[in-house]
């Protein structure tokens, strides 16, 4: 229940940890990189340069990239005014180095379309190896660290590359030039990655908070299999202040938990938290009781004395022999019992209000506890999707 | 930092592409058939992926050309394991591969929706708009070519397909019976003019098919069959005679493939008696058809006996060659049985989670069943075996797919015996998981228990089977083998063969065969353990076929001899399931499929069980009837059967007081 770390972002972490290692294989790096993270001996003037990417690209390319509209469309057709400017492409190099800076800002960094019409910019056949030498000693250097780059940014990215991708390297270096090789490293391990989380989320979340809060109360009610998630709508409540949705989760361990829970004393709902899902996140609220003490330890003569073996054939059991078989539920934390969670619309005081009324529906003894709402959230005021909007807008206008 | 540069650049171009690359890139976008099945350690040296200006031409030749592969479990026999199979079989190229997935997904739908399971059981009929439904989605002609209005599928999309239409028993078998026998003949070996005139109605579904063989007198012993065919004067008609009994689809099939024994004369002037197959119209006249039998499970589907009186059939209507039945008939059910692998496995997985739901919320003696170890190891049990079966059901599929004229049969055989005993026991612990409620009417379990106990009888028993298996496994062997005991007996002309073959012996003897199949080469090397247990069992398999052959001769087909010959067709058996959980296994965690640990831990727990049966087999075989208690079993059977029953007396009999 408590999945502070989220997994994409572990993805991101492990991923970077070996592009980093595969560029260092990679030879020697150009030194107009945007990723320079581990270029140590940089000066601060050095990297002062850069915070606008169209600055050090010529002018020529500046112009192809200086349409008003930042979409993959524009993109595209910017990509494709260089390829017809002659059979040489002259400053191809220059071309991807800058559009690949540009592509966050077109919003096309994801697409593997894009990075394969870049890679297919370079001309193809002329720079193929012919014999051992080049093979080994980077024929066209300045060409292949430009491809590896393209690579680069697309496994930061997180984009996976496929065979065409593959074709369009062999047919530009040879097969057995560096790109093709980081090509081949990419292939085995990004698959792997990409699966490595068991809560498999689609390649862009979506924008819209319902389907993301359904989406995070689902992987985290994968704690207990017995979960149900349900939506309500606060219309449902008599005098509910917001109108809003709310995505709750609860196991029937959690109901037998709460039916457990002593009347008189109070549980807090508390919250918002946070759980991140890829690039977006999304605060969350838990119905949380009083940690219990844990049930000791049943002590070393308990279970050594195998001359008194309890079980139910044995006759009714007490309630203290019966402690030796039975465990802790996952809910039941060092720091509180997790009763229930939801993510609500509004993430407002009402709306959380009205999720302990709906609550009580399947949950008859909640009308006796009293609930306390926690007023300081540990993670401040609760976030939205917001930031994210211009971006999507972005990719929704292609 | 710098090693895995230098280690990359010391290695010989070619071979460190096959090392780094062809696996990953090979197996993930295998763009065909060809590509996916061709990388035997011969070719290994060629790169799994070519070039982009290749491709069109390569594309094309290989979907024309497939390799050719000798059958892989008749090779084995010999001790010969063929490692292209370690190469889990990706077939689909990218079109088939997304076409297949959005296929699948309204006919799930279909299934889960319109199909009311309960009803067709308790009606024992399947309801006419539901069979509309099924016709509609193209499922009566799924493997007839689309140029005759069928899906044209191949094995695996059909193998993915049964996976959900055995979501009910009667239709499944409905479906079978229509198309995985009954109009298979033409498929198989139909002229142009019987495809054109027959295939465009029975792919739409106006016509449905029944497959004609099993009589009264004869149902495992297909060649015993008494119906006949006459010729008529003119040679233009035959005239049937003769009745069959517990024929799918039979009350309404439209057209049958029918087999009579003809009378052939030979040149010598001798008649002799063969069996033909024809395709009979039910409108040819004096075709009839009893009531619908009354069955334990699949009662949704359509049995009854059929007769024919004199029924007319048209001389271009023989099915293959006059006196070519009994092949025509063999080879419409060895093609058909492979896909009960998967329909099995679909059942199974429904029927997992459906038990998984109850053992999650029952609470017994303060634990959830999901926490009862014995619980727990049912589930993990069943997990292993359905992905056994799975991956037999694709890799056979695959073979089917992937090569040229490929010889499945007893592959086939083997993933029918498998999979309908998996089918059986798991579906019978899965109700054991609910208890008493398993065993009620309103849970679907008890459904599918009965149905699936038809799996173990129909298309040939398994103990027929198992035969099969075995026998012609061992008429492969015994080809080969005739000149290793040749040698054996001219010691002294071929000395070194000898020596060999001696000290080979001896290792056997002290069960330490010599391990140099080098298969873990070819797999994941997290599936080293696994897959020297498979070469042991490779060696200890070929070993006990050499005995056995050595043992009863000729002989080892006579009726006395079948345990023997059981125990190697459930040696083969394990075998093919080991190479295929492995194959997939490696496949899987090579390319990052998601939960591939899982899987590894699948395979594992399956070939470590199976090498642990094979062992105890081989060992039965070598220290003979007398001491693996053959012999006893066959003395107090023969009491029985002398008694007419059980033998011994009441316990509370006394001869004194």
């Amino acid at each position: 229940m408590l999945l502070k770390m989220s997994v994409p972002s572990l993805y991101r972490l492990l991923s970077r940890a070996v592009s980093s290692s595969s560029s260092i294989a990679s030879l020697s790096r150009a030194p107009s990189l945007q990723h320079n993270k581990r270029n140590l001996t940089s000066s601060p003037f050095h990297s002062a340069r850069k915070e606008d990417p169209l600055e050090e690209t010529s002018l020529t390319i500046q112009s192809l990239f200086d349409s008003k509209e930042r979409n993959k469309g524009t993109f595209v057709a910017a990509c494709d005014i260089f390829m017809k400017r002659g059979p040489h492409r002259r400053g191809h190099v220059e071309f991807i180095y800058s559009a690949l800076k540009l592509m966050e800002n077109y919003g096309v960094h994801k697409d593997l379309e894009v990075y394969k019409r870049l890679l297919n910019l370079m001309p193809k056949g002329k720079m193929v190896p012919t014999n051992v030498f080049q093979v080994e000693f980077m024929h066209y250097p300045k060409q292949q660290q430009c491809a590896i780059d393209c690579l680069e940014q697309m496994e930061m990215n997180g984009v996976m590359p496929d065979t065409e991708m593959e074709h369009i390297l062999r047919n530009l270096f040879g097969k057995m030039s560096h790109p093709v090789r980081k090509y081949g490293r990419m292939m085995y391990w990004m698959p792997k990655f990409k699966n490595a989380s068991p809560w498999t989320l689609p390649q862009v979340v979506p924008n819209d908070t319902f389907e993301l809060a359904k989406m995070a109360v689902e992987r985290m009610c994968t704690v207990d299999p017995s979960s149900s998630i349900t939506v309500y709508q606060t219309s449902e409540v008599e005098d509910a202040l917001e109108d809003t949705w709310i995505v709750s989760g609860q196991s029937t361990v959690q109901q037998e938990l709460l039916e457990k829970h002593p009347p008189g004393e109070s549980i807090k709902v508390e919250g918002p938290f946070r759980i991140h899902l890829r690039d977006k996140s999304i605060g969350y609220f838990i119905l949380q009781a009083e940690a219990k003490p844990k049930p000791p330890s049943p002590s070393r003569t308990v279970i050594d004395d195998v001359g008194s073996i309890k079980s139910w054939f044995t006759g009714e059991l007490q309630p203290e022999e019966t402690s030796l078989n039975q465990t802790c539920s996952v809910h039941e934390q060092e720091d509180g019992t997790i009763l229930a969670l939801c993510v609500t619309g509004t993430s407002g005081r009402d709306s959380l209000l009205s999720w302990i009324r709906l609550l009580e529906k399947s949950n008859p003894c909640l009308a006796n506890i009293p609930v306390l709402f926690t007023q300081a959230s540990p993670i401040g005021e609760i976030m939205n999707v917001e930031p994210e909007k211009h971006h999507d807008e972005i990719t929704a206008a292609t | 930092m710098l090693l895995p540069c230098r280690l990359l650049s010391s290695v010989a171009p070619q071979r460190l592409w096959v090392g780094l690359g062809s696996r990953v890139t090979g197996s993930v976008n295998s763009l065909t058939s060809f590509r996916a099945i061709n990388t035997s350690p011969k070719d290994a040296s060629t790169p799994a992926v070519q070039h982009a200006d290749e491709e069109n031409t390569s594309t094309e030749a290989a979907k024309l050309k497939k390799p050719k592969r000798a059958p892989f479990i008749k090779n084995l026999f010999l001790g010969r394991f063929d490692k292209s199979v370690l190469e889990f079989p990706e077939v689909l190229d990218q079109d088939q591969h997304e076409l297949l997935h959005e296929m699948v997904v309204p006919i799930e739908r279909y299934f889960l929706e319109q199909v009311d399971g309960p009803k067709i059981d308790r009606d024992a009929k399947i309801p006419e708009e539901t069979l509309q439904g099924l016709k509609e989605l193209g499922l009566f002609g799924q493997q007839i070519p689309q140029e005759y209005g069928g899906l044209g599928l191949g094995a695996t999309e059909y193998a993915r397909i049964a996976e959900i239409t055995s979501l009910d028993g009667s239709i499944a078998v409905t479906l079978a019976a229509h198309q995985a026998i009954g109009l298979k003949g033409i498929l198989i070996c139909g002229t142009d003019a019987q495809k054109e005139k027959y295939l465009p109605q029975l792919a739409c579904g106006d016509w449905t098919a029944a497959f004609c063989l099993t009589e009264p007198s004869s149902g495992s012993d297909a060649a015993s069959i008494q119906t006949r065919a006459t010729l008529s004067d003119d040679g233009k008609t035959w005239l049937i005679n003769g009745s069959k009994i517990w024929i799918s689809n039979g009350g309404f099939a439209d057209l049958m493939t029918v087999f009579a024994k003809t009378t052939e004369i030979l040149p010598s002037g001798e008649k002799k008696d063969k069996v033909t197959a024809f395709i009979v119209e039910r409108s040819f006249g004096g075709v009839s058809s009893g009531p619908p039998e009354d069955k334990l499970g699949i009662r949704g589907s359509n049995t009854c006996e059929v007769f024919f009186d004199n029924t007319p059939v048209p001389a271009e209507n023989v099915l293959g060659e006059v006196g070519g039945g009994f092949k025509v008939a063999m080879n419409i059910l060895n093609s058909g049985r492979f896909s009960m692998g998967s329909s099995g496995a679909g059942m199974l997985k429904r029927l997992l989670s459906w038990s998984i739901d109850h053992a999650v919320n029952r609470k017994q003696f303060g634990n959830y069943l999901s926490e009862f170890a014995m619980i727990k190891e049912k589930f993990g049990r069943m997990s292993a075996n359905i992905y056994a079966m799975e991956s037999m059901a694709y890799l056979t599929a695959g073979i089917l797919d992937g090569q040229e004229d490929p010889d499945c049969s007893v592959e086939a055989a083997i993933v029918k015996v498998f999979s309908s005993e998996g089918a059986w026991k798991w579906c019978s612990e899965c109700l054991q998981v609910l208890g008493g409620l398993g065993y009620m009417k309103s849970y679907p379990f008890e459904r599918y228990l009965r149905d699936a106990r038809i799996l173990l009888i129909f298309e040939g028993t398994n103990e027929i089977l198992r035969l099969f298996i075995g026998l012609s496994g061992l008429q492969t062997a015994g080809g080969e083998l005739r000149e290793v005991v040749q040698k054996l007996r001219n010691p002294l002309m071929n000395p070194g063969f000898i020596i060999g073959k001696g000290i080979e012996r001896f290792r056997q003897q002290k069960d330490n065969p010599k391990l140099d199949l080098d298969i873990a080469g070819h797999l994941h090397p997290t599936l080293q353990p696994s897959a020297q247990l498979l070469e042991y069992c490779v060696k200890r398999f070929q070993y006990s076929v050499e005995m056995v052959l050595a043992k009863h001769g000729q002989a080892v087909a006579a009726p006395k001899n079948q345990l023997d010959v059981a125990r190697l067709a459930d040696c083969a058996i394990d075998l093919y399931a080991m190479t295929a959980v492995l194959s997939r296994a490696s496949r899987a965690y090579c390319i990052g499929l998601k939960n591939a640990a899982h899987e590894i831990q699948l395979a594992s727990v399956f070939s470590a069980e199976a090498a642990e049966r094979i062992k105890t087999r081989v060992r039965d075989l070598e220290i003979g009837p007398v001491q693996n208690h053959d012999d006893l079993y066959s003395r107090i059977a023969d009491a029985v059967v002398e008694n007419k029953g059980y033998v011994a007396e009441h316990p509370l009999t006394r001869t004194f007081w």
